[in-house]
Order: C-alpha cells, then structure tokens, then sequence
C-alpha cells in the first residue's frame, strides 16, 4: 500500500505532470491514497491515519522542500510510537531543488514510478540538527559559523566560502578534491568548506557574476559536530530552510531510513 | 601493492607518497584549525593549524601550509612549515620547500636539497630505543651502626 502526500503548490503549478502521474501509478498498479499538504492540513494526523491503515511505502510529490517536511513529520511519529512503525520513503520530483530524488536515484516522474513499482530498497544515513531536524542531503551554513568539535574548532580565513555538512555529494562530483567521500550509507557526515570559483576576465569585462559552483577545498568526516556562530540565531538550507539557535548539534544517524531506489542510487554510485 | 608502502616495485626504499585523494581529512589553505586535532585516517594540510596534531594514519602537509603544533604520525611527507616537535613512526619525508623549527623523532628520514631543519633529530630503527628511561638511582645503603 502506498500513500502519496502532494504539495499544495503542484496541484496549481504542475496539474499536468500530475495528471501524468496518476496515470503512471494507475498503470503500474501502484496507486494509493493522495494527501493534499495544504497549510491547514493536518499532517500528523494523516500519516497516522495511513500507518493504521498498514500503508508502509510514504511517498512525497514535490521538491526537496515537501520531502523535507513529510520525512520529518514521519519520524516524529515514528519516535513517538516506536520500534513497531516501520516503513519505507519514497519522493516523486516535481519542481526544484530535487536533490534527495537525484540522491534516491530517480530524475524524473517516469524513473520514479519504476522505481516504485519495483520497489528496491536500502537504508541510508541521516544527518540530524539539535536532535529534532533530519536531513537527507545537507545543510548549508551561514557564512560566517564555525566548526566546533570536543578540543578543536574550524574556521574559515575568507567570508565568501560555503559552509555545509553533507551526507551525500552536493558539490560538482567532477571537479571534487576527494574522491572517495560522500558515502550516503557510512556513517559518517562531511563537514565542508567550499570555495566559489573565481570569475574569468572575460566574464568580469561583460559584467557576469559569480556563478554558484562550489568546490570544496576542506572535508572533515564526522559523526558529531557543533556549529558555532556569534549570532544567537541563524537560518540554515538543510533541504528545507529552517532557523535554530546556535550551537547547532549535528550529528548523524547510521542506516536509518529505508527508502525506494532507483538505478542511479548515489550509495552504489563510485565518484 | 598499497600507496602508503615504503618500499617500490622492485624492492627498493622510495619513502612515504600520499596522494591528494587519499587522504580522509583535509584542511585547505584557507583554513584554520586551533586546538588538539585529532584523527584516525589520512590528513593533508594545506592550511593553518595552531594547537597539535596527532593521527594514527599518515600525514601530508603541503608547501604553504603553517603548523604551529606537536605532530604526531605513522608516516609523514612534508613541503610546508611546522614549529613544534615531529614525532613519526616510520617514514619521514622533508621536501625542498619543507622548514621545521623543533625536535624529530622518527625510523627513517629522507631530506632533499633546500629544506630547512632547526632541531635535535633521532633517527632509529625501533621505537623503544629512541627515548631511553633514564635509570633508576641507586639510593646508599643506610650504614648499620652495630657493623
């Protein structure tokens, strides 16, 4: 049994990709129960509809923002019931960002409808912030935050960098200065700092800005880190933005989610 | 045969190479690190680094790269600065561009022409033999008055 949680902004934005999409699931036998996520909507409450139902395969329709908050909504059930709720996660992309669909191994409606159909499955690692946030992809820091571990501390000498800590590859995998890292399913996050790429003569002369490609220049796996800022809040883009009060604990969770894989699944993929 | 052998295809001693993409941590030269860092995997430093360092995997620091820090490591290869003592395992590896302002102990040292070393340096062959106890005195006999 599947449930299917659709952002309120598709159904005005993307009806056709929607329509395209039931169609797909009606085809391949999988459809299920649609959830509207309109702002007064209930969220808990339907997926706690759906759990006693016995519906296990969650599905968010939307962007990295929409799975964010489904995903999040699950596991604080999921806390709150136990050990005995058990299911798997899956995201159909629809808009962007669509990282955690690319991270999944789907791009498009079409992938992730074989997908899951055919519903292969492996449990990834989650990244989560002061114990409450989990996050799939990263999260992005301010510029100006700080590493923070038990006797040392990090900082960047420049205030343009790009602060993050990855639990799968976000940065350009061509032009990445190590090449064994990013393993979605090791255990261990990666506290980055990336700089952007000087803009070319050419480009200053016609008046182009710096474009928003980052190559990280300083990987620190981790599995607890505390992020440091002088300022008492900061906003943070960890799939969805969100703002904590500093320290921020982030730590990571081994294997934690099931989710539904496509063929281009970065846990198999080797950079 | 593994990068982090010291020996070479035909049996011969080439010292310590860590490639750029072997190393699990990496502090790039834009970077500051302040504090006791500690690892258990690769390190490079291209950066800066106050405090000391210490990690059971080996080392590379990089030509630009200022440590101001105790070192410890399995094997070493260094191009930058360090001012503190070096404490390594096994290979140590001085580049042309490489200064060191402390002590070094470590099994084997390779310097090229050009590096810069200010320092006691104690090149062994076991770990043991390298820092000596110094021996136990031998307090007098407190002398009977009967004898």
């Amino acid at each position: 049994m599947y449930a299917y949680f659709i952002d309120d902004w598709v159904y005005n934005k993307h009806h056709r990709k929607l329509d395209r999409l039931d169609l797909l699931l009606t085809q391949k036998g999988i459809s299920g129960r649609k959830i509207k996520l309109a702002r007064l909507n209930d969220l808990s409450a339907s997926i706690r509809d759906c759990a006693s139902s016995g519906i296990k395969t969650f599905v968010s329709v939307g962007n990295d923002t929409t799975a964010s908050r489904v995903l999040n909504s699950i596991l604080s059930i999921k806390d709150k019931i136990g050990e005995d709720f058990s299911f798997v996660f899956g995201v159909v992309p629809i808009g962007e960002p669509n990282m955690i669909a690319k991270v999944f191994g789907y791009q498009n409606i079409q992938e992730s409808s074989e997908s899951l159909a055919r519903h292969r499955t492996e449990k990834i690692d989650l990244g989560l912030l002061n114990g409450r946030h989990y996050f799939v992809t990263s999260t992005i820091f301010p510029r100006k935050c700080s590493f923070g571990f038990k006797s040392y501390t990090i900082s960047s000498l420049y205030s343009d960098h790009h602060i993050s800590v990855c639990n799968s590859n976000i940065y350009n995998e061509k032009k990445i200065i190590n090449t064994q890292k990013f393993n979605i399913r090791d255990g261990i996050l990666e506290a980055v700092i990336a700089h952007n790429l000087p803009t070319s003569f050419v480009n200053k002369i016609r008046g182009k800005k710096a474009n928003n490609n980052y190559i990280p220049e300083s990987i620190f796996p981790i599995k607890v880190i505390y992020i440091k800022s002088k300022e008492k809040t900061v906003s943070v883009n960890s799939d969805a933005e969100k703002h904590f009060t500093i320290p921020i604990k982030v730590e990571v969770k081994q294997k934690f989610l099931e989710v539904v894989i496509g063929n281009n699944f970065y846990g198999h993929t080797k950079y | 045969m593994s990068m982090f052998d010291s020996k070479d295809e035909k049996g011969g001693d080439r010292g310590f190479e860590m490639k750029q993409g072997e190393a699990e941590t990496v502090i790039g030269a834009s970077v500051k690190v302040d504090g006791d860092f500690t690892s258990n995997g690769n390190v490079l430093v291209q950066g800066i680094l106050n405090g000391s360092l210490k990690t059971k995997g080996n080392l590379r620091v990089d030509e630009g790269a200022k440590i101001k820090a105790d070192v410890q490591a399995a094997n070493a290869s260094v191009s930058g600065e360090i001012e503190g003592n070096v404490t390594i395992k096994d290979n140590l590896d001085l580049g042309s561009s490489a200064k060191i302002a402390g002590d070094i102990i470590t099994k084997v040292l390779s310097i090229e022409p050009g590096a810069v070393l200010n320092g006691h340096c104690l090149v062994s062959a076991s770990q043991e033999q390298e820092i000596p106890e110094p021996s136990k005195i031998q307090k007098p006999r407190p002398v009977d008055d009967k004898e």
